[in-house]
């Protein structure tokens, strides 16, 4: 027997059998974790957030219309949560100083300590910022979906996207020269 | 030089760095090759090619950079999701209680969100309560102990069984609301009250009842009691 697709699935559930509900969340949880984890870059919360997420599943299951994908609404859903984590904890103090001068690193990082710098560049990376690079290089979506999970327009994620990338960029580069300077 | 800024430099290839580098960005996210048009500018423009190189090298290492594994010890095992901060302690921090029937509490706040999306979506058609029905208010205690691994199954019973219990009431006409209440901190004025600990309300549900007698009954039957939760029924004063 041919496995139902997701959005067959969520047709059920919208139908009343939230028995389903139990199908859609085996398939997806673990990358729903994922995605809430890269987007917070909080371990201690994602899973709450994917709970937090599930639960919208249920609740606004009326606003699945299948025009999307069922993991594009999932993951707008998760983004929202996320989004509503980042106002509940916003804070001011993680900004990094960037000098408008990079100068070139003298040498390459061994790739543990890149890895570090990278991780450490993409939790200063503005969420919305941050949201785009995930969306785009993890689960591979195209401008016309992330602007879907995003709620903005396709020309508004690609803007988004060239930011971000810039911005990791200039983050990862300040890092690596402070790193540099500090050896 | 500074990247980000609306710098413009042309050169022989014709194309300005700000669009060598769009274009650089676009071939990242979409996966596609750069145009000869910018591997021209490239060529010649040293700046773009190290953003070029430093970009795609960013690119290539975003994949490796790891993802904790979720607590839960499977998929299967929804009753491993960590709980929610259940409450404040008295110096301000979250704390969480060691173990929680997490499975059950998911399931609780699903059958809210059930019971929520049919009582705002309820007509009157068939309903035995009318507006004059005295009100009574079910605070809804999550449990703040036990609780073994629940499967998806048990569940996605635990939901369905929250949801008939939702039913029955809308049918008869004797749901009014329901809410789940939001997971921040609590804010206490005036001190704080002591309940056992790990417990706190977690929605409630509003209903209609003849008498007290009846809301007991209907309260008795809610599934929260049966999965150890507690229930505080409260009458509405009548104005």
């Amino acid at each position: 027997v041919p496995e139902l697709s997701d959005e067959a699935v969520m047709r059920r559930v919208c139908a009343g059998d939230v028995d389903q509900l139990g199908v859609l969340f085996e398939r997806h949880y673990t990358r729903v974790h994922a995605l809430c984890y890269r987007l917070t870059r909080r371990a201690d919360v994602a899973e709450d957030l994917v709970q937090e997420t599930m639960l919208r599943v249920l609740r606004y299951r009326a606003s699945f219309r299948g025009d999307a994908s069922f993991r594009t609404w999932l993951y707008r859903l998760a983004y929202n949560v996320c989004h509503d984590h980042w106002e509940r904890t916003r804070r001011n103090d993680d900004t990094v100083e960037l000098s408008d001068q990079l100068s070139s690193a003298s040498g390459e990082l061994p790739t543990d300590d890149r890895q570090v710098l990278l991780e450490q560049a993409m939790e200063r990376l503005a969420p919305d910022r941050r949201a785009v690079l995930v969306l785009s290089r993890y689960e591979d979506m195209s401008y016309d979906d992330i602007a879907r999970v995003l709620e903005c327009t396709p020309a508004a994620a690609r803007v988004r996207a060239h930011r971000a990338l810039n911005e990791l960029r200039e983050i990862y580069r300040a890092l690596e020269r402070r790193e540099h300077e500090l050896r | 030089m500074s990247f980000g800024r609306s710098i413009v430099h042309w050169n022989d290839a014709n194309m300005s760095c700000d669009k060598a580098r769009e274009s650089i960005a676009d071939a990242l996210f979409t996966r596609t090759a750069t145009s000869s048009d910018v591997q021209a500018h490239l060529a010649i423009c040293a700046e773009c090619r190290a953003y070029g190189s430093d970009c795609e090298k960013l690119w290539e290492e975003l994949p490796t950079l790891s993802v904790p594994t979720p607590k839960s010890k499977s998929r299967r095992e929804l009753g491993g999701l960590r709980p929610r901060p259940l409450f404040v302690g008295p110096a301000g921090w979250l704390v969480r209680p060691a173990i929680l029937a997490a499975g059950l509490l998911l399931a609780a706040l699903l059958g809210y969100g059930v019971a929520q999306v049919q009582a705002r979506t309820a007509t009157s058609v068939g309903a035995t309560a009318t507006d004059s029905t005295p009100e009574y208010l079910l605070l809804l205690y999550d449990s703040g102990v036990t609780g073994a691994s629940v499967s998806t199954q048990q569940v996605s019973a635990i939901i369905a069984e929250y949801s008939a219990w939702a039913d029955g009431l809308r049918a008869a006409g004797q749901l009014v609301s329901a809410e789940k209440l939001s997971d921040s901190a609590s804010v206490w004025l005036g001190g704080s009250i002591a309940t056992v600990s790990g417990e706190r309300v977690g929605g409630f549900f509003l209903i209609r009842a003849r008498d007290l007698i009846e809301a007991q009954r209907i309260a008795a039957s809610c599934p929260h009691l049966k999965h150890g939760g507690r229930i505080e029924l409260r009458p509405i004063q009548p104005t």
